[in-house]
């Protein structure tokens, strides 16, 4: 094991230095597959660009001066309940101004996803914020999908970070992991999709018409009360979107509750929402939040069917149009 | 010293750097000459790299977080002015030594055990008590120290009895590699190599290093992170078959994880010329517990022999049966301040009775085998689930036939997701795989990690990591005793 290189005198650790080599090669190849091939990142780098043209389509300056009322723009943030769940021709219909479905996928992590809709935040903007409750009410790691997608969509800001540690560990995270190569086997041995999205599922203003569909959607698993984490992360949307001049709500996605356990889930919903409110207002009557009905979802248990997300989001577009009109009132 | 985690690698990197500079910058006259090693030169010039590495270790320690280098800095200067004191004879040494333990001990038994006592044994409902976190490696650096002072003032050859300075005491007591998870080194090994370090670089100790560091971070990135991510133990359950897979999945993540540590810490440690012990030595191949024992956490059971275990009269008092079960009592609550620990090393200890008893009988090795593991592993239920409901009510589940019926194999199935499930299969062939060639090495070669050292092992191993590692940060487990 100990063999060495002597080269002009000095002896050189061969093997480790062609381990080290080894490694730095794989950490590349792995950022390129990452950032260029890996199915789930070419969708979700898709899923912005499309959004990216909803904000530039999307823009219409207030002046300086004056009351920004109606909001110029509506913007949902969240992870794939939004990008699924939101469909925003039905919410325009509804309120009149320019709407955009800034949603990705929850597994980006409520940092990220916060960062990419606050980097996008102007003067007179309503931001609606909708992450699923897990992302606030669960510890949150530092999020490996949140990096790839900040690297490959050329958006690293998102990460929030500056000290070259934390680049570091950004970087870092541009690998496969195991999950991926091992299911990535699996799909290739059984002749399965690659990924169960497609870009062409992706519409104009960043909604994605869900095409997968699920035997058992699951039940959306969270705690009932806001970790520290969460409550710093809504209070610094709060603060940022008071700094520019916009405002920022919360609004619970819809979402699919099995009969068995509607009596705690109504109950961990109001005690969330109760913690929310404190800090944000809440979009809505949160009962309407959830359903029983199994043939509304998709393939988990936030990702409504196409049919009930333009539903969904024609019902949420008339609760922000009584929103914005108390809030109108009261100014 | 998170080896799992690049940015310790950058504060050791931004630390070696300022240790160059700071030695381009002093070059002591004849730092490069040919002079004698033992001319004053010389001498100072090894002083200054052993300052160097003290400084280097605590920066580390700081990184961490303050509390933790001002504990390991209280815990180390009084075991050296404690058995300083004691070895010049200025107190009277029963009462002195006790009084020297009990001061060694003191933050350990406050920041550890202070919520276990106060409040769950007295009833206290003291708050105080409640401790955010533990100090990193308390428990080790306090039993290396408490090592430190037994030999010294109880050696039995002389050699051993000097004091060292200060300083060479200080980089014993506080290696950074080992200093926060192991492996508990005794004055004899690591002492005498402290008194001569030097920063010199040598191509022979970075490629034996980065044997054991592939090594251990292999088994830590690859497969314990990994095996963490399906190890999640709390909940109630009617399956035995679920309770049996989180106890695999939590045996096999603490073994990965713990060993992966010991290993990267032997490797940086060749990597600055300093030989620490092995600490894990294939335990799950053990043919019987008492092999176990001397296979897994080798220098913690070393320490226990030496500093309770004989102390307590060995095998002439009771035929060993009490001071063996009071060692394993307390290698249980040295693991954890709970109910929890403490049955876990009873258990453990009555095993290892029952081996001792039934030691004529002689088992094929396979089932020897089987019957170590399944101890091992029906043991490791009682570390990992500290709510004592859900450990009574999943023991009641083990030891229940109706729980291992095809229904309850249904559930323990249907609770992943599909893609979980391949994930799992894979992750645990992987570990199989791994077990098998420990087992192979050991056999043939004396040296479980035998085949994981041939290079081309050595970069599947480094492709593998890379590629495979989770993004997520998991501390060491072992951090947290």
């Amino acid at each position: 094991m100990s063999r060495t290189t002597n080269t002009s005198g000095t002896q050189w650790p061969a093997r480790s230095m062609v381990l080290l080599l080894l490694s730095l090669a794989t950490a590349g190849a792995s950022a390129f597959y990452t950032i260029h091939f890996n199915p789930e990142v070419r969708f979700l780098a898709a899923a912005w660009h499309q959004k990216s043209m909803a904000l530039k389509s999307g823009v219409s300056e207030l002046p300086e001066t004056g009351r920004p009322s109606p909001p110029s723009r509506v913007l949902f943030c969240g992870g794939s309940s939004v990008l699924v769940g939101i469909h925003p021709p039905s919410v325009e219909a509804e309120l009149g101004v320019p709407v955009i479905n800034l949603g990705m996928a929850a597994g980006m992590g409520p940092d990220v996803l916060t960062q990419l809709a606050l980097n996008e935040v102007r003067r007179g903007d309503v931001l609606i914020i909708s992450l699923e409750p897990d992302l606030l009410t669960m510890e949150q790691t530092r999020s490996m999908l949140g990096s790839q997608i900040s690297w490959a969509t050329g958006n690293p800001s998102w990460l929030g970070r500056n000290s070259p540690a934390d680049w570091g560990v950004s970087l870092s995270h541009l690998r496969p992991g195991a999950y991926h190569l091992w299911t990535l086997a699996g799909k290739v041995l059984m002749r399965k999709p690659l990924y169960r999205y497609d870009p062409s599922e992706l519409k104009d203003g960043g909604w994605q018409e869900i095409a997968a569909r699920g035997d058992d959607p699951g039940i959306p698993v969270f705690d009932f009360s806001l970790t520290d984490q969460g409550r710093d992360l809504l209070s610094r949307v709060r603060r940022v979107c008071d700094e520019r001049g916009a405002k920022a709500v919360y609004l619970l996605s819809r979402h699919f509750c099995p009969p068995a356990r509607e009596s705690v889930h109504r109950e961990g919903i109001s005690r969330f929402i109760q913690d929310v409110n404190a800090i944000l207002d809440v979009v809505g009557p949160q009962t309407q939040r959830y359903s029983m009905d199994r043939g509304k979802f998709a393939d988990t248990p936030w990702h409504p069917v196409p049919d009930e997300a333009r539903r969904g989001s024609g019902r949420t577009g008339a609760e922000l149009r009584l929103l914005f009109r108390e809030w109108h009132n009261r100014e | 010293m998170n080896f799992a985690e690049i940015r310790f690698w950058m504060a050791l990197g931004a630390g070696l750097l300022a240790v160059a500079v700071i030695r381009f910058a002093v070059r002591l006259p004849g730092i490069r000459s040919q002079q004698a090693e033992s001319s004053p030169e010389r001498h100072a010039s090894r002083q200054l790299d052993q300052w160097l590495l003290f400084g280097l270790g605590l920066g580390l320690l700081f990184f961490v977080g303050w509390l933790t280098a001002a504990v390991f800095l209280y815990v180390a200067l009084v075991t050296y002015g404690g058995t300083r004191i004691l070895l010049a004879g200025r107190l009277p040494a029963g009462p002195g030594m006790a009084m020297l333990i009990l001061l060694q001990i003191s933050p350990l038994v406050f920041f550890k055990y202070g919520n276990f006592v106060g409040n769950e044994v007295l009833q206290l409902g003291m708050n105080s008590l409640v401790v955010a976190s533990i100090p990193v490696g308390i428990s080790f650096y306090t039993f290396q120290c408490m090592s430190f002072s037994w030999d010294t003032l109880r050696g039995r050859r002389e050699s051993l009895r000097p004091m060292p300075g200060l300083l060479h005491f200080l980089n014993y007591a506080g290696f950074f590699p080992q200093i926060v998870a192991g492996p508990i080194e005794r004055r004899t090994s690591l002492l005498p190599q402290m008194e001569n370090f030097r920063f010199q670089f040598s191509a022979a100790s970075v490629e034996r290093g980065t044997r054991w560091v592939v090594i251990g971070l292999f088994f830590k990135l690859c497969l314990g992170d990994n095996l963490s991510l399906y190890s999640m133990p709390g909940q109630v359950t009617e399956s035995a078959w679920t309770v049996w897979m989180q106890n695999l999945l939590f045996g096999l993540r603490i073994y990965f994880d713990f060993a992966g540590y010991s290993l990267c810490a032997l490797g940086v440690g060749h990597w600055f010329g300093i030989s620490l012990s092995i600490n894990f030595l294939s335990p799950y191949t053990s043919r019987n517990i008492t092999d176990f024992w001397r296979r897994w956490h080798v220098t913690l059971s070393q320490w226990f022999r030496d500093y309770v275990y004989l102390p307590l009269g060995g095998n002439k008092w009771t035929a060993g049966v009490v001071p063996l079960l009071i060692v394993f009592l307390v290698s249980g609550v040295w693991h954890g301040a709970g109910w929890n620990f403490i049955l876990w090393g009873l258990i453990h200890g009555l095993m290892v009775l029952a081996h001792r008893t039934a030691g004529a009988i002689r088992l094929n090795g396979t089932i020897g085998w089987a019957l170590t593991m399944a101890g091992v592993f029906l043991a490791w239920l009682f570390f990992y689930q500290t709510d004592t409901a859900v450990l009574f009510s999943n023991l009641g589940t083990i030891i229940s036939p109706p729980a291992y019926g095809p229904d309850m194999l249904r559930e323990l199935v249907s609770s992943y997701a599909s893609g979980d499930k391949v994930v799992l299969a894979g992750l645990l062939l992987m570990t199989g795989v791994v077990l098998l060639l420990e087992l192979a090495g050991h056999r043939r070669h004396g040296d479980p990690y035998f085949y994981f050292g041939l290079f081309p092992v050595q970069m599947v191993m480094c492709v593998l990591t890379v590629l495979m590692a989770p993004g997520a940060q998991n501390n060491f487990i072992y951090f947290a005793f």
